[in-house]
C-alpha cells in the first residue's frame, strides 16, 4: 500500500470498514511510514501496534508432531470406545437363559447372606420384641418375683405347694 | 505453493497462489471422509493459529502445543460441523476457548509471569517490517514497543484481550468476533474500545516513539 491510498482509506480503516486483508496492509504501512502514522490521533496509534508485534513461523517438525499427536489421540479414543463396548457386551452379549441363571444365583447368594446374618451368633435376640424386653428388664428389678427367679426353677417345691394353694382357693370361694 | 512436511500435512508458503476451495468447502469434504481436505485446512491456518496462540502465551513451544490442540479439536468436531457462520468464526471460537482455558490454569499463569521477567528483547523478530531499513537504535525502540505491548496485552482482562487479538491481529470483523466469542456485536465493540483505552493509557509514554519509527 502506498501513502496516497493509505490516506484515502484511513477513515474507513479507523471505522473498521475495511476487509481483513486491507486492514492488515494498512497496519503494515502505518507501522513503517512515519508520515502517514502522524495523521493518527493519540488513541488511534494503538491500531498500528499489532503490526509492530512479533510474529513466529511454525517449526519445521510442527506437522510431523501434530500427526503423531493425532495418531495418539485416535488410539486413545478407539481404546476408550472398545472399553465401553466390552462393558456393554458383558451385559448385552449374552443369551436370556444365561442372564436368568445369573439372576437366580445372585438371589440365592443374597438370601444366604441374610439367613447367615440373622443367626450370626452375636448373642442378640432373634425376635425384635425380645430385644425390647431385654432392654427394659432393669425396670422390673424391684419386683420380688424377679429377685427370686431361681425359686421358679425348683419344680418339686412348686408341686408340693399346689395342694395347699388349691385348699386356700376353695376357702376363699366359700366365703 | 504448499510444502510437504512428511506426514500428509503441508504448510502453506507465503507466496501461495489463490486458493479455489473455501474453508467451509474443505471442512465439509473432510466431514465426508476426505482427509486431504483437512491437510489443506491445516496448511492454510497453521501459521495464523500459532501466532494467535502466541499472543496469549508468549512462548513458541506453548503456542505450537496450543495450535496442535486447536487442530485436534477441529478434527474431532468435523462430524458435527455445519455451515452456519463463516469458517474462521467457527475456527477461532475453538481457538479462543483453547487459549483462554490454557491461560486460566494456575501453573500456566506462573510460567507466563516468570517468562515475562526473563523476556529476551534481542530475540524479538519483526518479519513483517523491513528491519534493514531501520537504524539499530530505532530497531531497539521498536523491540521495546513490542515488549511493552505484549506486557500490556497480558494485563488486559481476558475477554478484552481475546476481542482485541481477534479484531486487530487476526483481522476478524466485529460480527466475526461476536460469533467466535458467542457474544453480541455491541459487546465486542465495547470490549475493544475498553481494550484500546487501556492500551493507550499504559503505552502513552511509548507512543511518541511509535510516531518516529
Amino acid at each position: 500500500m502506498n501513502c496516497e491510498k493509505a490516506r484515502e482509506l484511513l477513515d474507513a480503516f479507523l471505522k473498521g470498514r475495511m476487509s481483513g486483508d486491507e486492514s492488515r496492509s494498512m497496519r503494515l504501512h502505518l507501522a513503517s511510514c512515519a508520515s502517514c502514522a502522524s495523521r493518527l490521533g493519540p488513541s488511534e496509534k494503538i491500531e498500528m501496534l499489532p503490526a509492530l508485534d512479533k510474529t513466529i513461523e511454525p517449526s519445521e517438525d510442527f506437522a510431523v508432531r501434530f500427526h503423531a499427536k493425532l495418531q495418539q489421540r485416535k488410539a486413545t479414543m478407539s481404546h476408550n470406545v472398545s472399553g465401553e463396548r466390552r462393558g456393554d457386551a458383558f451385559l448385552f452379549g449374552r443369551r436370556p437363559w444365561q442372564l436368568a441363571v445369573a439372576g437366580a444365583l445372585a438371589a440365592l447368594i443374597a438370601v444366604g447372606i441374610l439367613v447367615r446374618k440373622s443367626g450370626d451368633g452375636s448373642g442378640l435376640p432373634d425376635n425384635p420384641s425380645d430385644l425390647i424386653i431385654a432392654e427394659k428388664l432393669s425396670l422390673f428389678e424391684d419386683l420380688p418375683v424377679i429377685n427370686n427367679l431361681d425359686l421358679l426353677e425348683n419344680f418339686d417345691a412348686i408341686e408340693k405347694m399346689t395342694p395347699a394353694l388349691e385348699g386356700l382357693t376353695e376357702q376363699r370361694s366359700t366365703k | 505453493m504448499e510444502a510437504a512436511v512428511g506426514c500428509g500435512c503441508r504448510i502453506q508458503m507465503a507466496d501461495e497462489a489463490p486458493i479455489e476451495d473455501t474453508d467451509a468447502d474443505l471442512m465439509l469434504r473432510f466431514k465426508a471422509g476426505d482427509v486431504e481436505a483437512f491437510d489443506r485446512l491445516f496448511a492454510r491456518h497453521t501459521r495464523a493459529l500459532i501466532n494467535f496462540a502466541y499472543r496469549f502465551v508468549r512462548n513458541r513451544g506453548a503456542a505450537e502445543e496450543l495450535a496442535q490442540e486447536i487442530f485436534l479439536r477441529v478434527y474431532e468436531a468435523a462430524a458435527g460441523y455445519e455451515v452456519q457462520a463463516k469458517f474462521t468464526s467457527w475456527l477461532y471460537r475453538i481457538a479462543t476457548n483453547v487459549c483462554l482455558n490454557e491461560i486460566r490454569k494456575p501453573h500456566v499463569r506462573a510460567i507466563l509471569s516468570k517468562e515475562e521477567e526473563n523476556c529476551n528483547v534481542a530475540a524479538v523478530d519483526f518479519p513483517k517490517l523491513n528491519r534493514a531499513s531501520l537504524p539499530p537504535d530505532r530497531l531497539l525502540e521498536q523491540q521495546a514497543v513490542s515488549r511493552a505491548l505484549s506486557r500490556t496485552l497480558e494485563q488486559l482482562p481476558e475477554k478484552q484481550r481475546a476481542a482485541f487479538i481477534l479484531n486487530k491481529y487476526e483481522e476478524l470483523s466485529y460480527g466475526e468476533v461476536a460469533d467466535a466469542m458467542k457474544i453480541s456485536e455491541k459487546a465486542v465493540k465495547s470490549l475493544i474500545h475498553r481494550a484500546k483505552e487501556t492500551l493507550a493509557e499504559k503505552l502513552r509514554p511509548l507512543l511518541p516513539e511509535l510516531m518516529n519509527l
